[in-house]
């Protein structure tokens, strides 16, 4: 292993010198992301400009699996030279899982603050409703918190044009 | 520590048994307002009904607007047909570009489709704005009437002056009407909002817009072609008229292009505020020059295009013989400007289409107006232009502008 020379008067440049970050997810896992990938999400993006000490930034709102997908998406798309087409390819093959993930991304993308991957994922959820009466929407999302009766005849009155 | 998980994340039920979580649950408000804002306004009148989360967030005017700003904009027209004293009212139609999305194959490019919007006959449009279109009652002097042709909502605005500009004012968030009353001076402008609240004097000017138009404004600015009283033209320098919401205040501004001659005045040029830029279109003998507004800090007008309207006439014959070939395309309208094509009304002989690019023509069949027979195209039509947008706004969100009086009108 060769020493290479110290570097000379490096000058104290804002940002950190290593190029590499690294995050620990909520259950313990730690990940390496490239700083290029990093910047995607305006949260990191943030944070590294505060701290250059090298320490993982903990994300406790994220899990490891989950993590470990995000990463996988920001360095995707700093990559350069990939074409729109190729990307939007990628981008339909990671979104391409279930209905349980896809929320999972959303609420990570939306901590971290990460545009892209949100435009993403909330279209998914967008296609998702599209096409369903309201009973299929409920039973589709599992949602509960539905009209009692003497709501929903409000509801009626209210918005009529909603019920043709 | 592993139990720990699912302890600290109750939302994360256990996925063994195969139930479904309530994905939405775990959504903050922003988020889902964000998923619901991309949807069309038929796929969220389902969302409305769904559960009480989604009908609270949906149903307020600010997600209304939110949605508004996703949302693109169909260009309406309402043919005004009149043969003084009688004004013949045949409808409201949006213009579906719809073909227009896909990629062109080899130029071939299916016409645009004109689709009737059922609106009251006993109105006439004066414009649009967020979707909600205000129309003057015909028989009825200084009634008027806002009407979201989504939620079915009409609602009576009695005015005593002619309004002239219907707009979302930038600061307030509130919806503005401009009108003017005719006094002996002059024109005595004033802004209000859409009941009896307190309105806002602007001034008294010598001008007043030439048509009866609402427009709604481009980046809080209101634009008209003028004239003064008895309809004498103003001079070149001050043929268009601005209305700046912000500064509650008028500018008067040169029209592009050439000094017209004063005997002519400018009655050959027209204003139309179209998808977020302002266009003014010349006509002179067989041609017709479209101006776009590019700045107007500096009022830099671009030229868009010279169109050489000498076309076969015998194609599109009109059914009025006595009119010189000036005088043909003399009431020519420019309805609406998308990706290189030109829509162009012409009174007499119906509504063609002008690909920039190619400079070819064609007729657009407009099956309403066509059924009428020759009468409608008469040579004194005039076509309203508007920018719609399908829109949630409830007119219950502006409740408070309507005060009482609106309330019982709502249906």
């Amino acid at each position: 292993m060769s020493s290479s020379p110290p570097p000379s008067s490096a000058a104290a440049s804002p940002s950190c010198p290593k190029k590499m970050i690294a995050l620990r997810s909520s259950d313990g896992e730690t990940f390496e992301i490239e700083e290029a990938a990093a910047l995607q999400s305006k949260t990191l993006e943030n944070m590294i400009d505060e701290d250059c000490a090298g320490t993982p930034i903990p994300l406790p709102n994220v899990t490891g699996k989950i993590l470990a997908k995000v990463v996988e998406f920001c360095s995707k798309h700093a990559e350069p030279g990939v074409d729109d087409e190729s990307l939007r390819a990628w981008d339909a093959e990671f979104v391409n899982v279930e209905q349980a993930t896809v929320f999972d991304y959303i609420l990570a993308a939306n901590f971290l603050e990460i545009p892209t991957l949100l435009n993403l994922t909330c279209n998914v959820v967008a296609d998702m409703i599209r096409g369903k009466t309201p009973d299929e929407i409920r039973k589709f999302f599992n949602i509960k918190s539905i009209f009692s009766p003497e709501e929903e005849e409000e509801v009626r009155r209210e918005n009529h044009w909603a019920f043709e | 520590m592993h139990m720990g998980v699912s302890r600290c994340f109750p939302w994360r039920s256990r996925t063994s048994n195969g139930k479904k979580r309530d994905g939405f649950g775990t959504l903050p408000d922003n988020v889902v307002v964000d998923v619901l804002g991309r949807l069309e306004v038929d796929q969220l009148k389902c969302a409305i009904r769904v559960c009480r989360r989604w009908h609270a967030l949906i149903a307020t005017a600010h997600f209304a607007r939110l949605h508004l700003q996703r949302a693109s904009s169909v260009t309406v027209v309402y043919p005004l047909c009149f043969e003084d004293p009688v004004y013949y009212n045949v409808g409201l139609f949006f213009i579906d570009w719809g073909s227009m999305e896909k990629k062109p194959i080899a130029g071939a490019k299916s016409p645009p489709a004109l689709r009737d919007i059922t609106v009251d006959r006993s109105c006439h449009l004066l414009g649009c704005c967020d979707g909600l279109f205000i129309l003057i009652k015909t028989r009825t002097a200084s009634m008027y009437e806002i009407h979201n042709p989504v939620t079915w909502e009409r609602v009576p605005v009695p005015h005593k002056g002619s309004i002239c500009g219907f707009f979302l004012h930038p600061l307030s968030n509130k919806y503005r009407l401009l009108s003017y009353r005719e006094t002996p001076n002059g024109f005595w402008y004033q802004v209000d909002g859409l009941g009896p609240a307190a309105c806002i004097d602007v001034g008294m000017f010598r001008y007043r817009p030439r048509e009866q138009e609402a427009p709604s404004g481009v980046r809080g600015r209101l634009h008209w072609m003028v004239v003064g009283k008895e309809g004498v033209s103003p001079p070149c320098s001050h043929s268009i008229m601005v209305f700046s919401a912000r500064e509650n205040a008028f500018c008067f501004m040169p029209h592009p292009g050439d000094s017209c001659l004063p005997s002519k005045g400018h009655s050959n040029m027209h204003l139309v505020e179209m998808q977020g830029r302002v266009y003014v279109y010349a006509i002179q003998v067989k041609f017709m020059s479209i101006w776009v507004l590019e700045d107007h800090a500096s009022w830099q007008w671009v030229k868009k295009c010279d169109i050489n309207l000498q076309w076969n006439l015998n194609r599109h014959p009109v059914h009025d013989e006595n009119v010189t070939s000036y005088e043909n395309y003399k009431n020519m309208q420019l309805i609406d400007i998308r990706d290189g094509e030109l829509l162009l009304f012409w009174p007499g002989r119906g509504l063609f289409q002008h690909n920039l690019q190619s400079q070819t023509i064609k007729r657009v069949p407009w099956p309403f107006m066509d059924g009428f027979g020759y009468d409608t195209y008469r040579m004194k039509t005039r076509v309203v232009v508007a920018e719609y947008k399908r829109s949630l706004l409830s007119l219950q969100y502006l409740l408070s502008d309507f005060f009482f009086f609106g309330r019982k009108y709502l249906l």
